[in-house]
């Protein structure tokens, strides 16, 4: 007994961390950026597994451009799955984002998708991928039903790698560690009468409709998007 | 004539092909086995060359009728010298000496000098780096002989002194010269004759005798037994290590046969980039780009070529990302003649760490974006930087390396305007100590390209648009803001934009261009 209380001293005034804490430590949790949401997640979205952002009238953008600043800025590398090829290079730079450790797929003409999803999971090539489907092409070949997504899932877990996934309505159902749910940006305007308005940013309400572990799903609050002039 | 006296001080080997213009077709035909000799047709009669060891023994020799060579030996291959074949044996020589050696020196016609220095470690020998190199050698059908001295008469001889690799130890020289038997010194026969009828075995002995009374009875073989001894010789003259290397594959197709479909030539493809792979990684090298040149028929050559931003050596994942490409464009004729040549740069290598998260290794990192490539067709991708002259929508790609690596020497892929330099990523001006601003942005959903628009103007300001059948109301408007980019070029930028919140709620980015008059929806505020 007076061994292991001076081992743990030892350990404690050291520095040191046992190597069975190491798993528990590895499941950690991606702070997104957004501070009401990540105290809502305990820190942030999962290390590995599917995450699906619902926007259904806007927001997408804004929540990813700011998720992959977080993270490049965190030192991890990304990629950014593009069908619709409408990511704003200079608005990402913007907005913080390392564009060294960024790797941008505009994947519009791609046919298959879902195997190019598929192989950046596989080969744990970046530790996030973000996959905007909301702005996708009508005729985008997208993973179709919940097997499928459950299937993207399972290999995001055991190949640790987060995937997010923006939607404009719920597709990945069941298959989600954690779903988000985004209200429209609501446009905050300055200026009145004769003085020239100007656009100053939006206010975005963020739910969490689905949680794997952790409390309940809930409203964390609203956030402010900036626009810079 | 004095023994060769140690007053060198670098180390040097000789590696000699022998037989070389055997070894040389015979690496073209691995098919042909057993006994062989190389043969000519000087004066329309079939006429031996060469023989390899089998033959030997069999009593065959240069200079005899292939016929006659028949009769000692029925089950003998002839093979004809070819001086393609022989150039292209020089040419691996070369490229498999440069694996070894920084300074290596081609001697027509059959031996490479290289220069060791400080090659040898104490965790490998001159006699492991050697046997390496006689192995190297081997497996690409060069029969070699390898020899490690002091100086390059002493290597010579010690190549000449038997099979496999032999090293002579420093301090060993004068020893091991004196010992070794005429019999094994290229010299000419009648000289040969004539030592043995002296009664002379070692070259130690024909070393004791006065220069000048041998050079009486010997003529110039007298100078050419006096040469194995010199110990002062310059040194080779080293070539330069070509950078890149370049290393080739080849394939021709029988008489009469031609490739008509991607997957026949696929089938040709994989073993040629496997062989090639396998050859480049025994030497520690990857591919970083690829030139496919297809021999047409009648006529004609297909060209294709292939860059990796990440040196490759995986044979499935580079015909992963060939085949695409082929698909898209394939050649415009039958194939006769297949030529794959590779680019070179070292094998990358990582260190992980236990406590970080796992990565790839390079080798599977480079896989991966090579198939990604395939998967991608006409698209890229890559390393997004914003266009240097802020045209809206516009940017530029750059190599994607792992941890957000420079890309040394390589120039982005631009896909966007035109090609430019991409800069590193410069962050904003007002951001936190760990390079995010403050509060989230609001980002905007571009269209590319611009979408046109119908807008009702009411005292100067949109009051609606109409997109297709679609007609929206103007909720706010704000603008017009103006915006110049490239102003400078042929082509600039000049638009006012508006900022617009419409009927149902959406908010959007609309602009006019200045130059036309153009109404275009530029994207949405998402």
């Amino acid at each position: 007994m007076e061994n292991v209380r001076t081992l743990a001293a030892v350990t404690a005034h050291h520095g040191l961390r046992q190597g069975s804490r190491l798993h528990r430590q590895a499941g950690g949790t991606h702070p997104t950026g957004f501070a009401p949401l990540d105290r809502a997640l305990d820190g942030g979205l999962p290390e590995a597994g599917l995450v699906e952002v619902v926007a259904p009238r806007g927001g997408l953008s804004s929540f990813m451009h700011r998720l992959a600043a977080t993270r490049t800025r965190a030192g991890e590398d990304a990629a950014w799955l593009d069908p619709g090829c409408c990511l704003d290079i200079a608005g990402l730079e913007a907005a913080g984002t390392d564009l060294a450790r960024l790797l941008w797929i505009p994947a519009g003409q791609v046919r298959a998708l879902p195997a190019l999803v598929d192989m950046l999971l596989g080969s744990s090539l970046v530790p996030l991928i973000l996959l905007d489907l909301a702005h996708a092409p009508r005729n985008s070949d997208v993973p179709q039903g919940l097997p499928a997504w459950i299937r993207l899932a399972r290999r995001a877990e055991s190949h640790r790698v987060l995937l997010v996934a923006g939607t404009r309505q719920p597709m990945a159902g069941a298959a989600a560690h954690t779903s988000l749910l985004l209200d429209p940006p609501r446009p905050c305007w300055q200026g009145q009468g004769r003085t020239p308005r100007t656009l100053e940013g939006a206010d975005l309400g963020m739910h969490v409709t689905r949680r794997r572990h952790g409390q309940a799903p809930g409203l964390p609050g609203h956030v402010h998007l900036d626009l810079d002039a | 004539m004095s023994p060769p006296v140690d007053r060198g001080t670098g180390r040097i080997a000789f590696v000699r092909v022998t037989p070389f213009g055997l070894s040389a077709c015979r690496r073209l035909l691995p098919e042909a086995g057993g006994p062989a000799v190389l043969a000519a047709h000087p004066r329309g009669q079939a006429l031996v060359l060469e023989c390899d060891d089998d033959a030997h023994e069999a009593g065959i020799r240069a200079g005899m009728t292939v016929a006659q060579a028949r009769q000692r030996l029925p089950g003998l291959s002839m093979l004809v010298r070819s001086p393609e074949a022989e150039h292209d044996a020089r040419e691996v020589l070369r490229q498999t000496g440069f694996g070894f050696s920084p300074h290596v020196a081609l001697e027509i016609p059959d031996g490479l000098w290289l220069s060791i220095g400080r090659l040898a470690t104490p965790f490998m020998d001159e006699g492991h780096w050697a046997t390496r190199l006689h192995e190297a050698l081997r497996v690409r059908g060069l029969a070699n002989r390898v020899g490690v001295s002091r100086n390059r008469p002493m290597a010579l001889l010690a190549s000449l002194a038997g099979p496999g690799v032999q090293v002579i130890p420093p301090g060993e020289e004068t020893r091991w010269a004196m010992a070794m038997p005429l019999a094994r010194l290229p010299l000419a026969p009648e000289a040969q004759a004539r030592l043995a009828s002296w009664g002379f075995v070692t070259l130690g002995e024909v070393a004791a005798l006065p220069p000048e009374a041998l050079a009486v009875r010997l003529g110039p073989e007298a100078t050419r037994i006096a040469s194995f001894l010199q110990h002062d010789t310059p040194s080779p003259p080293w070539a330069a290590d070509p950078v890149p290397h370049a290393r080739e594959r080849r394939f021709r197709c029988e008489d009469g046969w031609v490739v008509t479909r991607l997957d026949e030539l696929q089938a040709i493809l994989a073993p040629l980039l496997t062989d090639m792979v396998q050859d480049m990684t025994r030497d520690d090298r990857a591919l970083c780009g690829l030139t496919l040149t297809l021999g047409l028929e009648p006529r004609g050559e297909h060209l294709e070529h292939w860059h990796f931003p990440e040196p490759l050596s995986d044979a499935r994942a580079l015909l992963a990302a060939m085949s695409p490409v082929l698909e898209r464009h394939p050649p415009p004729g039958g194939v006769t003649d297949v030529r794959i040549v590779a680019e070179e740069a070292p094998r990358p290598w990582a260190q992980g760490h236990l406590f970080t998260r796992y990565q790839p290794a390079p080798a599977a990192f480079g896989a991966t974006l090579a198939r990604l490539g395939g998967l991608l067709g006409t698209q890229q991708a890559g390393s997004p930087r914003p266009d240097p002259v802020r045209r809206p929508g516009q940017w530029l790609l750059a190599p994607f390396r792992r941890n957000g690596q420079p890309v040394p020497g390589l120039m982005p892929t631009a896909t966007g305007p035109a090609a430019a330099t991409a800069t590193p990523a410069a962050g904003p001006s007002a951001m936190n100590p760990a390079g995010l601003p403050a509060s989230p942005r609001l980002a905007l959903a571009l269209w590319r390209p611009p979408r046109p628009l119908e807008v009702v103007l009411e005292q100067g300001r949109p009051r609606t648009i109409h997109w297709r059948q679609h007609a929206w109301t103007v909720r706010q408007a704000a603008g017009p803001w103006p915006r110049e980019a490239a102003w400078w070029t042929p082509d600039p930028v000049l638009r006012e934009e508006w900022d617009l919140e419409l009927g149902y709620g959406g908010l959007i980015r609309i602009f006019r261009e200045r130059t036309s008059g153009a109404w275009f929806w530029d994207g949405s505020y998402d």
